[in-house]
C-alpha cells in the first residue's frame, strides 16, 4: 500500500525543459511515494519521456529542482541516478542485440574490475524466483522475444537495486497476454516496497494496475489524483483536452478486388533462416488491412519482399495484373507500389540533404522533372512545396536539411511525398510510431481518406490498438505466416493477442 | 555553396597554414618571412607561377575524379596507383604506336589507353567492396604499393629505353617531341591539359548537381538504406564511379609523361611533390567535392608545393612541411565545419 | 637451384618473421583497442612514423631505450587525442580526421627529422636492442631461439597481447569499452560514459601505433629514413579487421603477415628468377588476401566510425 502518510521519495518541483523551441517540459510537478505504482498519462508528445529522463538524469532541466528523500539532488547522468535507486526501461531497449543476456547484464558503471560470472549468475537466480520473473542467461538478446527482453531489461534495474523503477510505454508492443504477467510483475515489485513510473498513453492501463495517475498534456500537468478518485471521462478529458470525435470508418465500394496479391510467398532472413513462410494475402483497392504481430515474427523480411529491398525464395507477388517478384525496386514503384518506411531517419530520408533534394527520392527519374537524365529543379522546388503546404509539413524553407524536421514533420513529409504521386499499392510500417497526437491522428486521416479514393493500403503495425482503430481487416503474422484475414466486425482484441503468441489458427 | 562555408574554409585554411608556419622557426626563419617567400614563391614570381599551374594539372584532375567517388562516400586512396598505371599503359601504347599512327589519333589512342587503365585498376577494390563488404580504404592503398613497385620493375626492365640504360638512370625511352603535347603559352605555363582539367571541372560539377546520376551518388553517401529505398542500384553506380575516378587518375599519369616529363621516371615513394594521389585527397576534401571549388583547391596546394621549393632553395628547409601543410589544413577545416555547431551547444 | 634448407628458412624465420611482424602488431593492438571502442583510426600510419621519429631522436641523444619507448607512446596518445576530439566532441567524419593526421605525422616526422639530423654528413645509425637469451630455454632447438632468444620488447608485447585479450573479454571495464562500440546510447543508459571510454581507447591505440614506429627504428632498422612505415599503419588496421576484432587472432594475423617478410630473405636463394620488385609487392597482395579472407561475415562493432549524438 502506498505510504502516503509519510513524504515523498521523489519530489520534481517546477520542472522545465525546451528542446530548440518545443517546450516540452513547462513547469511541472512531481510526486512519488514508497511502495506505488504511479501512472504517468498522456498522449505521445505530452512530455512524459521527457520528464522521466531528466529524472535518469539523461537529459538535464532547464530549470526546476528535484528533491529526493527531502534532499536536492542534481542528478547529472544516470550513473548518479542509479546510486539513488532510480532505473529506467526505454522504450527502444537498451540492449545488445549480439551480447548474451548474461553480458547485458554485466555491462556496468560501476562494479569491481574483473567479470565475476558465476557470482552473477547466482545474484540472477535469485532474484528472478523471488520475482518470479525468468530469463534464460546464455542465449544472446537477438533471439528473445520482446517479453523476455523486457523481463532482462526489469531484472537489470532490480541487480542495480533500483529502489524506483521508471517503465517507458512498456506494453505498446506487447501482445495483451504478455501485458498480463507484466502487471503481476509489477504489482509483486510494489508489494517488495518498489515505486514504479509506468509511463503510458493508454488509459486503461491507469486503471489496471496505478495507484495514482498524474496526467500531461502539452508538456504542462493537468491532473493529479488516486486511481480511485477519478473517472474514466475525465481522465480523458484531461489528456486530450476536449471530447474526441468518433470519426466515421465507411468503407467505400471494394474496386479491383485483389490489388497486391501474394502467393506462397517464402522469404529468407540475413541468416538464411526462412522468415516468412508461404503467405498468401491479398489487399484490394478501397480497404486497409493490417498485419499484426509481435516485432520480429517477420514482419520487416515482408515488408523489404514486397517493396524489392530483399529478394524471395519462392512465390509470387501481383501488383494489379503484373508479377513484381523479380522487379527491381524501380520498376515496382513506378508499377504503383509505395512505401512509407518505419525507420525514418535512416530510410525514409536522406538526413542532411535538403527537403527539396529528398522529396524526388522515390521518384528521381520520370518527367517533368527529370528530363533526358537531368534534373529540372524550378519543377523539384515545385514538387516539394506541393508537399509541403499539402500535408502541412512546418519548416523553414524547402533548402532546410531534413534532420532539421521534428518527428511529426519528418512522417508528414514522407507520408505526402508517397502519397501525392498517387500510388495504387502502399505499404505503411508503423506509420504512427513516437507521433503526438496532433500528428498521428492527421496520418490515420490521410491514410483513410486515401483509402477512401479506391487505393490499397497494407499497414504493419506492432501496435494493436493502432491496427484495430484503423483496418478493415487484420492477418496476424506468426514466425512467418500470416492467419487468414480477420474482418473488422470480427475484432476481438483477446482473441488477436493469442494468435499473436502462436495460437492454432486458420492460416491463410 | 554556401558563403560562410566557403569564408570559414578560406579562413581555416589560412590558420593552418599560419600554424605550419611555425615550424619554420625551427630552421631558424621567422614564421612571418617564411609564409611570405612561401607565397611569393609559389604565386608571385614568374618561374613559381609556371611551376604551380603546371602542378596544378594533376591535382586538378584527380582531384575532381575524387569528388565523384567521395559524394558516394566511398574512399578511394588508390587515386596514386591508378595515376601510376594510367602513365604505364599510355606510355606503352605511345611509344608502341608511335611511328604508326599520325599525331593527332596517336593523342586519343593514348588518352583512352590511360583511362581504361586507371578504370581497371580501380576495378578489384571495388569488386571486394561490393562482393564482400572490404574496406576499401584499405584495398585501394594497397594497390598503390603494387602499381608503384610494377613501374619501378618496368622502368629498369621491360621499358627502359636505350638511353636510361646507357645512363644507368631508370626511366623508359622518350617520348618523341612531336607526340608531346605542346603549350599554348610561351613559357609552357598552361598547356592543354590545365585547358583539359578546367573543362572537366565544368562537366563534372554539372554532372555531379544537375543529373540523376549525381543525385543517386549524393544518396548512396547519406547511406545504404535511404539509397537503395530510393531505388538506387548502388552496385552500377559505384562502379562507374570508381571507373571515372581511376581513369580520370589514369589521364593524369598520362598528361604527366607526355606533357611535363616526356618519360616514365619511377616513383619515389617519400616523394610527396609527385604524390598526385594522395595530395589530391585533401584538395577534394577542403573543397567539400564541389568540383569548381577544387579548382582553387588545386592552385592553393600546388601554389604551397611550389613555394615549398623555394623556400627549400633558399632556406634549406626540408620539403617534407608540405605535407603537414596538407594535413594540418584538412585538419583545420575539418575542425572548422564541425566546430561552431558543437561549441554553441554546449554553451547553452 | 640449391635445395631446401631447413636451417636457411629457420634462420629466415627467426630474423624475418618476428621482428616484421612486431611494429604492425603493436599498432594492430593499439586499433583493436580502439576500433572496439568504435573509433576508427585511419591515421596509424602518420602516427608509427611519429613514433619512429621521436623514439630514434630520443635513443640518438640519450641512448636510454626506456625513455624512447615512453616518449614514442607519449607522442602517439597525443596524437590521437586529436583525433578523438575530432571524432567525439566534434563528432567529425573520423575518416577524413585520419587522413589529416596521417598527414600530418607523414610530414612532421620528415621535418623533425631533418632538423635533428640535417646536417649530419652521413645516416645517423644508433645501436639496435640486444637480444636477450633467456637460460635453458633459448637453448631449444630451433623454437628456442626463436621464442626465448628475444629482444626485451618482444616480451612485453606478448605480455600486452595477453593482457588486452584478459581485458577486453574477461573484465567489466573491458565489457563496457566494448558496449560502447556497439552502442554507445546503450552504455549511457547504463551508466558508461561513452565519451571518456572512446577518447582513453583512441589514445591507447595511438600510443601503441607510436610504439610500433619505435620498435621499427629501435629493433629493426637502426636508423630512421623518411616514409620507413611504407604503409605499414593501414596493414595493421587491415588486421584487425582480419582478426575479427579480437586480439588473438590479430597476433595470428601479424604472424602471417611477418612470414611474408620470409620470402625478401630467401628470395635470392630461392626465387633468383623473380625480379625483386614482384617480392616487394607480395606484403601488399597478401594484405589484400587476408582482408578479403576476412570480409565482414564477422560482426563488426555496430557503431564503428560513427560518431554519438547525444541528447
Amino acid at each position: 500500500m502506498i505510504a502516503l502518510n509519510k513524504e515523498p521519495l521523489v519530489k520534481m518541483v517546477n520542472i522545465t525543459k525546451r528542446f530548440s523551441d518545443v517546450v516540452a517540459n513547462d513547469s511541472v510537478d512531481f510526486e512519488l511515494y514508497e511502495s506505488e505504482i504511479h501512472a504517468l498519462l498522456g498522449e505521445n508528445g505530452a512530455g512524459k519521456s521527457t520528464l522521466m529522463n531528466i529524472l535518469y538524469g539523461l537529459y538535464h532541466p532547464d530549470s526546476g529542482d528535484i528533491y529526493f528523500k527531502d534532499k536536492k539532488v542534481n542528478i547529472r547522468n544516470p550513473l548518479e541516478a542509479q546510486q539513488l535507486g532510480i532505473g529506467m526501461v526505454h522504450q527502444h531497449f537498451m540492449l545488445i542485440p549480439t551480447f548474451t543476456v548474461l553480458e547485458n547484464l554485466q555491462v556496468s558503471g560501476r562494479g569491481p574490475f574483473r567479470l565475476k560470472p558465476e557470482e552473477m549468475i547466482e545474484k540472477i537466480k535469485r532474484i528472478s524466483s523471488e520475482l518470479g520473473i525468468t530469463v534464460d542467461i546464455d542465449r544472446k538478446v537477438h533471439e528473445l522475444s520482446v517479453g523476455a527482453k523486457q523481463r532482462v531489461e526489469i531484472l537489470r534495474l532490480i541487480m542495480n537495486r533500483a529502489k524506483i523503477l521508471i517503465l517507458d510505454e512498456p506494453t505498446s508492443t506487447l501482445t495483451p497476454q504478455e501485458v498480463v504477467g507484466l502487471f503481476n510483475n509489477l504489482k509483486k515489485l510494489r508489494e517488495n516496497g518498489n515505486s514504479i513510473v509506468l509511463i503510458t498513453h493508454k488509459m486503461y492501463e491507469v486503471y489496471e494496475v496505478a495507484d495514482r495517475v498524474t496526467v500531461l498534456r502539452k508538456g504542462r500537468v493537468v491532473l493529479k489524483s488516486l486511481k480511485v478518485k477519478v473517472q474514466p471521462k475525465d481522465l480523458a478529458d484531461a489528456m486530450l483536452g476536449q471530447q474526441r470525435e468518433v470519426k466515421p470508418h465507411d468503407r467505400p465500394e471494394v474496386s479491383n478486388p485483389a490489388l497486391m496479391r501474394l502467393e506462397s510467398l517464402t522469404v529468407l532472413d540475413d541468416e538464411g533462416e526462412e522468415a516468412v513462410r508461404n503467405a498468401n494475402l491479398h489487399v484490394a483497392g478501397g480497404e486497409i488491412v493490417g498485419v499484426a504481430g509481435v516485432a520480429g515474427n517477420g514482419q520487416k523480411e515482408l515488408v523489404e519482399a514486397i517493396y524489392g529491398l530483399r529478394p524471395s525464395l519462392s512465390g509470387k507477388i501481383f501488383l494489379g495484373v503484373n508479377d513484381i517478384t523479380r522487379a527491381k525496386i524501380r520498376d515496382r514503384i513506378e508499377n504503383g507500389l509505395g512505401y512509407i518506411p518505419e525507420d525514418r531517419k535512416i530510410r525514409g530520408v536522406a538526413l542532411d540533404l535538403s527537403l527539396d533534394l529528398n522529396s524526388i527520392a522515390t521518384d528521381h527519374w520520370s518527367k517533368p522533372i527529370i528530363n533526358y537524365n537531368f534534373i529540372d529543379y524550378q519543377k523539384v522546388k515545385e514538387f516539394a512545396s506541393k508537399i509541403i503546404s499539402t500535408f502541412g509539413v512546418i519548416t523553414r524553407s524547402n533548402q532546410s536539411k531534413a534532420s532539421t524536421l521534428s518527428g511529426g514533420n519528418l512522417q508528414k513529409f514522407i507520408v505526402g511525398r508517397e502519397l501525392i504521386k498517387e500510388p495504387k499499392f502502399i505499404i505503411a510500417e508503423n506509420p504512427t510510431a513516437g507521433l503526438d497526437v496532433g500528428a498521428t491522428e492527421y496520418v490515420r486521416q490521410t491514410l483513410i481518406s486515401y483509402r477512401n479514393r479506391g487505393r490499397a493500403i497494407l499497414v504493419v503495425s506492432n501496435d494493436l490498438d493502432e491496427l484495430l482503430e484503423l483496418c478493415d481487416k487484420i492477418v496476424v503474422m506468426y514466425k512467418g505466416r500470416l492467419t487468414a484475414p480477420i474482418p473488422r466486425g470480427k475484432f476481438d482484441k483477446l482473441e488477436i493477442g493469442s494468435l499473436m503468441l502462436g495460437k492454432e489458427a486458420e492460416t491463410a | 555553396m554556401n558563403y560562410l562555408r566557403l569564408g570559414q574554409i578560406f579562413l581555416s585554411s589560412l590558420l593552418a597554414v599560419l600554424a605550419g608556419s611555425i615550424l619554420l622557426s625551427l630552421f631558424g626563419i621567422p614564421p612571418i618571412t617564411g609564409l611570405t617567400s612561401l607565397f611569393y614563391g609559389g604565386f608571385f614570381s614568374e618561374y613559381g607561377l609556371n611551376q604551380t599551374l603546371q602542378t596544378m594539372t594533376p591535382l586538378l584532375i584527380m582531384g575532381i575524379g575524387l569528388s565523384v567517388t567521395f559524394t558516394a562516400r566511398f574512399w578511394n586512396i588508390g587515386g596514386q596507383g591508378q595515376y601510376v598505371m594510367g602513365s604505364i599503359i599510355s606510355t606503352w601504347v605511345g611509344l608502341s604506336l608511335s611511328s604508326v599512327l599520325p599525331q593527332s589519333l596517336l593523342i586519343l589512342v593514348v588518352l583512352f589507353s590511360a583511362f581504361f587503365a586507371g578504370a581497371l585498376w580501380s576495378l578489384p577494390a571495388t569488386l571486394m567492396k561490393i562482393y564482400f563488404g572490404v574496406n576499401e580504404v584499405i584495398t585501394t592503398l594497397m594497390l598503390n604499393f603494387v602499381a608503384v613497385f610494377l613501374l619501378d620493375y618496368l622502368v629498369v626492365g621491360p621499358l627502359q629505353g636505350p638511353q636510361s640504360k646507357a645512363l644507368n638512370a631508370p626511366a623508359s625511352a622518350p617520348i618523341p617531341a612531336k607526340d608531346m603535347l605542346g603549350s599554348l603559352l610561351p613559357g609552357g605555363a598552361i598547356g592543354y591539359g590545365l585547358i583539359l582539367a578546367v573543362f572537366l571541372a565544368v562537366i563534372f560539377f554539372v554532372l555531379l548537381n544537375y543529373t540523376n546520376f549525381g543525385y543517386e551518388l549524393k544518396l548512396m553517401g547519406q547511406g545504404y538504406e535511404v539509397s537503395s529505398y530510393a531505388g538506387v542500384d548502388t552496385r552500377k553506380n559505384i562502379i562507374l564511379a570508381m571507373s571515372i575516378s581511376g581513369g580520370i587518375a589514369g589521364i593524369a599519369g598520362m598528361l604527366q609523361v607526355f606533357q611535363i616529363n616526356g618519360v616514365l621516371l619511377p616513383q619515389v615513394f617519400s616523394d610527396i611533390t609527385t604524390s598526385y594521389g594522395y595530395v589530391a585527397i585533401p584538395v577534394a576534401l577542403i573543397a567539400s567535392l564541389n568540383p569548381i571549388a577544387i579548382i582553387i583547391s588545386s592552385l592553393f596546394f600546388s601554389g604551397i608545393l611550389t613555394g615549398a621549393y623555394s623556400l627549400e632553395l633558399q632556406y634549406g628547409i626540408p620539403i617534407d612541411i608540405v605535407t603537414t601543410l596538407y594535413g594540418l589544413v584538412m585538419m583545420f577545416t575539418l575542425i572548422g565545419m564541425y566546430l561552431n555547431l558543437e561549441r554553441l551547444i554546449k554553451k547553452t | 637451384m640449391t635445395s631446401l634448407s631447413v636451417d636457411l628458412i629457420a634462420s629466415a624465420i627467426l630474423i624475418g618473421t618476428i621482428p616484421r611482424a612486431m611494429p604492425i602488431l603493436l599498432a594492430a593492438l593499439g586499433e583493436t583497442l580502439d576500433q572496439n571502442a568504435g573509433i576508427l583510426n585511419l591515421g596509424v600510419e602518420g602516427i608509427m612514423l611519429m613514433g619512429a621519429i621521436t623514439a630514434f631522436t630520443t635513443e640518438y641523444f640519450t641512448e636510454n631505450f626506456v625513455l624512447a619507448f615512453i616518449i614514442a607512446f607519449a607522442i602517439g596518445s597525443l596524437f590521437s587525442f586529436f583525433h578523438a576530439f575530432a571524432s567525439v566532441s566534434l563528432k567529425a567524419d573520423q575518416v577524413v580526421s585520419g587522413t589529416a593526421l596521417w598527414f600530418i605525422g607523414w610530414g612532421l616526422s620528415g621535418v623533425l627529422y631533418r632538423f635533428y639530423f640535417g646536417n649530419s654528413p652521413s645516416p645517423p645509425v644508433i645501436q639496435t636492442l640486444h637480444h636477450v637469451s633467456i637460460p635453458y630455454l633459448s637453448n631449444i632447438p630451433f623454437i628456442g631461439r626463436l621464442i626465448f632468444g628475444q629482444d626485451p620488447i618482444f616480451y612485453t608485447v606478448i605480455m600486452s597481447l595477453l593482457f588486452i585479450h584478459y581485458f577486453l573479454f574477461k573484465t567489466r571495464i573491458g565489457l563496457n569499452l566494448r558496449t560502447v562500440g556497439e552502442n554507445p546510447l546503450v552504455a549511457k543508459a547504463v551508466g558508461v560514459n561513452p565519451s571518456l571510454y572512446r577518447y582513453l581507447a583512441c589514445m591507447f591505440g595511438g600510443g601503441m601505433a607510436g610504439l610500433g614506429g619505435a620498435y621499427l627504428v629501435l629493433t629493426v632498422v637502426g636508423s630512421f629514413f623518411y616514409d620507413m612505415t611504407l604503409g605499414a599503419g593501414f596493414i595493421a588496421v587491415a588486421l584487425v579487421y582480419f582478426g575479427k576484432w579480437k586480439p588473438l587472432r590479430v597476433f595470428v594475423g601479424s604472424l602471417l603477415f611477418g612470414a611474408v617478410y620470409v620470402f625478401y630473405l630467401t628470395a635470392e636463394t630461392y626465387f633468383q628468377y623473380v625480379p625483386y620488385q614482384f617480392i616487394e609487392m607480395l606484403p601488399y597482395l597478401f594484405t589484400l588476401i587476408i582482408i578479403l579472407i576476412a570480409g565482414t561475415r564477422a560482426h563488426s562493432p555496430a557503431s564503428l566510425g560513427k560518431p554519438f549524438h547525444e541528447e
